[in-house]
């Protein structure tokens, strides 16, 4: 199991690494954003507008808001394998029969 | 902490509703897997939903504005691109799903009676979802959504008799202008999200009634499969699910966000290399292979035709494959994977 894990961290690490190299999550320079959000009538067809964060700040800051995700989303994975584990035991138990189940709610 | 919940208890009768959830239970058996497809479009669509609202405050669907309003989302709006990035990625994640949740219903026959309904009603969220694409396409209104919207809605132009009509009814007119940059815009935030409402309640409401398929061999032997209770059981599992792929969509969307073109120009010529987005590239590409004349037709009606029969027949599987159970062969199996083959080698060939 935690084979599988470490190779699961290892795969998400790559895939990270993969798309950071890959991305245009680079800052425009802000002169050239300006000149580009003006439409002209001498643009050249081809010419696409890239979207992401304006600065260093907002950089980091969404970098950081996305490390917190995937931390947010692994820990709650954890505790949701817990909860499968001693619902999955519940379930054998005959906990969720009917008449159980109501004596549970009643408490 | 006993008020409350005897205050809703009284309103909403909790009780009864936890009850019927923890009695209602999934079957369990090697092709579970695919019942998760279903809850994880629902959970695309709603991001959708939420991200097309926080969208519709900035957008102006105006000929003059559009662009300016997307371009002002992108570098104005605190996080506009992330938002619109994640709209724009959880459509295509929703449309892959749906292809895969119908697929895996095409391939183990879960169609089968008294589920035709059902799967019909599968396919049309299909087409109401392509359709959703296809005018969300448009509303950046820059050089490559004309172009492409311009060529997407002149295809209903090789159907005879009606097809005119169908043309004139999508773009407003006889022409991509602004008037069809307003009307897509009313499909997209109104009309579709209507019907895709009242198609999922119904398929929703079908599944409820019939209960979840079971493998034919099971469903032939009326043999009952161990299941799990859908509450808490299943739902914690689909929650896993779901966590990881809201993680995938935002590191997608926070990574590789959508770029705007130029504002569209109406006179301007067609930009090279105009491409559809990627689940109508098979069908661009069938189109692009159609000799102009054969005998008496068009190239372009009967690729038109061809479309059309293919959707048909995808359409109606359940009532041409009606055999009872324990006559089933595998041709139809057999035709998925030949159809999946032919749609991917087709999407291949057109980004060569």
């Amino acid at each position: 199991m935690r084979v599988k894990g470490v190779i699961l961290c290892i795969l998400f690490l790559l895939l990270c690494s993969f798309l950071i190299s890959s991305s245009n999550i680079t800052m425009p320079d802000p002169q050239t954003a300006k000149m580009e959000s003006i439409p002209s009538q001498e643009s050249e067809t081809d010419i696409i507008i890239s979207s992401g964060p304006k600065d260093i700040k907002e950089k980091t800051g969404i970098l950081f808001f996305l490390g917190w995700v995937w931390l947010s989303i692994f820990v709650l994975i954890y505790f949701l394998r817990q909860k499968i584990k001693e619902t999955d035991r519940l379930y054998q138990s005959g906990y969720y029969s009917d008449g159980k189940d109501k004596i549970c709610l009643e408490e | 902490m006993k008020k409350p919940y005897e205050w809703f208890e009284e309103r909403f009768g909790i009780t009864a509703i936890m009850s019927f959830l923890t009695n209602k239970t999934i079957p369990q058996h090697k092709h579970t897997v695919w019942y998760y497809t279903g809850s994880a479009i629902l959970l695309f669509f709603v991001i959708q939903m939420i991200t097309g609202f926080m969208l519709i405050f900035y957008y102006k669907p105006t000929l003059e504005l559009a662009n300016a309003s997307v371009l002002r989302i992108m570098n104005d709006v605190p996080l506009g691109w992330v938002i619109r990035s994640v709209h724009s990625w959880s459509a295509s994640f929703m449309i892959a799903l749906v292809i895969i949740h119908l697929m895996s219903i095409w391939i183990l026959k879960s169609y089968t009676r008294p589920r035709e309904l059902t799967w019909m009603s599968g396919v049309f969220l299909l087409f109401v979802s392509l359709f959703f694409g296809f005018t969300g396409y448009l509303l950046p209104w820059d050089d490559l959504s004309l172009s492409a919207t311009k060529v997407g809605t002149d295809i209903p132009r090789s159907i005879p008799i009606i097809g005119k009509w169908a043309t004139i009814f999508l773009r407003g007119g006889e022409d991509v202008t602004g008037d069809t940059l307003t009307r897509f815009f009313g499909f997209h935030v109104c009309i579709l999200p209507v019907f895709a409402f009242l198609l999922l309640a119904f398929h929703v409401y079908l599944i409820q009634k019939h209960g979840i398929s079971e493998p034919l061999k099971q469903e032939n032997q009326k043999t009952k499969l161990k299941g799990l209770p859908f509450w808490p059981n299943f739902i914690f599992r689909e929650s896993i699910i779901w966590l990881f792929l809201i993680g995938v969509l935002l590191t997608i969307a926070i990574f590789l966000p959508p770029h705007l073109g130029h504002q569209a120009d109406l006179m301007a010529p067609a930009p090279e290399g105009i491409k559809p987005e990627w689940y109508f590239l098979f069908l661009f590409q069938l189109l692009k292979i159609f000799p102009a004349k054969i005998l008496f037709f068009t190239g372009d009606t009967l690729a038109v035709f061809f479309i059309m029969g293919l959707a048909a027949l995808f359409f109606f599987l359940p009532l041409i494959d009606n055999k009872p159970l324990e006559q089933k062969g595998k041709a139809v199996t057999v035709s998925a994977y030949v159809f999946l083959l032919f749609v991917a080698i087709m999407t291949v060939w057109s980004l060569l």
